[in-house]
């Protein structure tokens, strides 16, 4: 029997699994929401920041180095993003989706090699920043208060993207490009630009979710397929195109997770499969996607 | 611990912020890919091994490999930097002694063969072409070494082959007929 203080340290463990998870895969789901690719170089959005902020604060314990190097991270990874969307995806849109895969899948080797080129393969691990990195004690458990800030980070990205597509110019151009984007440039409205802007958006996501998850993990080579792996099962899980669904897709994933550490240690790494699988015999589209169009 | 490499390092980073290393004394190959990534991460105090740390071979052509890795790439050699390096010289040594370049006479020339390489003489013992070579058991110090910038094993305890490998008869045991 598992005693309960412990199931609810690993409750936490889950969500703080699943609120990276989200982030990453919000991006990827509101990609390909916009525009209908899936980026397969997403992974490279999040490996190249956790690569950056080790450059920048690696082996140091001071906090103020981290923020910048996570700040510098994200922007830089960002305008990649930009560039990624003008000089490769703007090209292949109405192309069809194998090509537009195989363009992205390539992206994924040349930004992998080129990482190996600039940072080398060695293990590179980056300190907790200093004030995050203590313990909190949950019912008589040790749990790190850097989980507690991935935690809210999650709920506030989550926040933070639903008002941008809510409330913003840009998110209703991006919900319209989602729907009709014939309609849209129709209406006067620059679609090239909103899927720079929507992309550069995925971009940031995956960038934050990597430098912000670095401190916990080996950043090393790999670290980009890795992710994509587990972003694609929550976004398939959840629906494409929905970021609502992608946090639904995170939070079943990150506790099944969990759970299946506790209850069989041996069979976790089967758990997130297995959900995906279930969730696809009875919705093929995803918990919330919309069929495709 | 029997996990090593990328997988060593993150546990070793989730098992932090947890407060494992206070709770228990544990074991593990925190070795040269490791500790100068983790640096002040590094479990200080708890049990560490590796098989060639060159911060404790004390031989003069160690410490000249040492310095010229260290001028060529800026970094300091891993354990697998020192074997490799050992590794080809022991094939150069049975080449030039079966004077030939193929795969059956070298591995003839070197089974049972005492080599000399830039750690001392390194056997390969004649039933099954395995090197002997020590394994070096230490705690992980407490602050950076003031040169390398990473934690050093202190206290080092010298494993010797005859006490930790398996003895010919005990290794064919375990083949496959």
């Amino acid at each position: 029997m598992v005693a309960w203080p412990d199931a609810v340290i690993q409750l936490l463990s889950g969500l703080t699994a699943a609120s990276i998870l989200f982030i990453v895969a919000s991006g990827l789901t509101l990609v390909f929401g916009a525009m209908r690719v899936i980026n397969m170089a997403h992974g490279s959005f999040y490996m190249y920041p956790a690569f950056i902020l080790a450059t920048v604060a690696g082996g140091t314990a001071g906090g103020d180095r981290f923020w910048v190097g996570l700040m510098a991270a994200v922007v830089l990874v960002t305008l990649l993003g930009g560039l990624v969307e003008v000089g490769v995806l703007r090209r292949i849109y109405d192309k069809e989706h194998l090509t537009q895969l195989l363009a992205t899948f390539a992206l994924v080797y040349i930004f992998a090699d080129l990482a190996l080129q600039l940072w080398g393969g060695a293990y590179r691990s980056v300190p907790v920043p200093a004030g995050l990195d203590g313990q909190v004690e949950v019912f008589g458990r040790a749990f790190p208060v850097y989980n507690f800030f991935l935690i809210g980070l999650g709920v506030a990205v989550g926040t933070g993207l639903w008002l941008l597509l809510q409330r913003t110019t840009l998110g209703w151009q991006v919900r319209a490009l989602v729907e009709d984007p014939e309609l849209l440039a129709a209406a006067g409205v620059n679609v090239r630009r909103v899927g720079t802007l929507a992309f550069m958006v995925g971009a940031l996501l995956a960038a934050l979710a990597g430098a912000a998850r670095a401190p916990g993990i080996t950043i090393a080579p790999g670290m980009d397929t890795e992710i994509l792996v587990d972003a694609f099962i929550v976004a398939v899980i959840g629906g494409l195109g929905s970021v609502t669904g992608a946090a639904l897709g995170a939070l079943i994933i990150g506790t099944f997770q969990a759970a299946g550490v506790l209850l069989a240690a041996e069979w976790s790494s089967a758990f997130i499969y297995l959900a995906m699988i279930l969730v696809l015999i009875v919705r093929p589209s995803g918990l919330l996607g919309i069929p495709e169009r | 611990m029997f996990i090593y490499g990328g997988d060593l390092l993150t546990f070793t980073k989730q098992a932090k912020g947890y407060g494992f290393f206070e709770q228990v004394k544990a074991g593990g190959p925190w070795d040269l890919t490791l500790l100068p990534a983790l640096k002040a991460e590094a479990p200080a105090g708890h049990v560490a091994w590796s098989r060639a740390p060159f911060f404790a071979i004390d031989t003069p052509e160690v410490k000249d490999f040492v310095r010229r890795y260290r001028a060529k790439y800026n970094e300091w050699p891993t354990e697998w930097s020192l074997l490799g390096y050992t590794a080809v010289q022991t094939w150069a040594w049975g080449v030039q002694k079966a004077g030939s370049f193929d795969g059956d006479p070298v591995a003839e020339a070197l089974a049972g063969a005492t080599v000399p390489t830039i750690r001392g003489s390194i056997t390969l013992r004649k039933c099954d072409h395995q090197a002997e070579i020590p394994e070096y058991i230490g705690t992980i110090a407490a602050s950076p070494h003031p040169e390398y910038g990473f934690p050093i094993l202190e206290n080092i305890f010298v494993a010797h082959p005859e006490r930790i490998m398996l003895s010919c008869d005990g290794a064919q045991k375990l083949q496959p007929r």
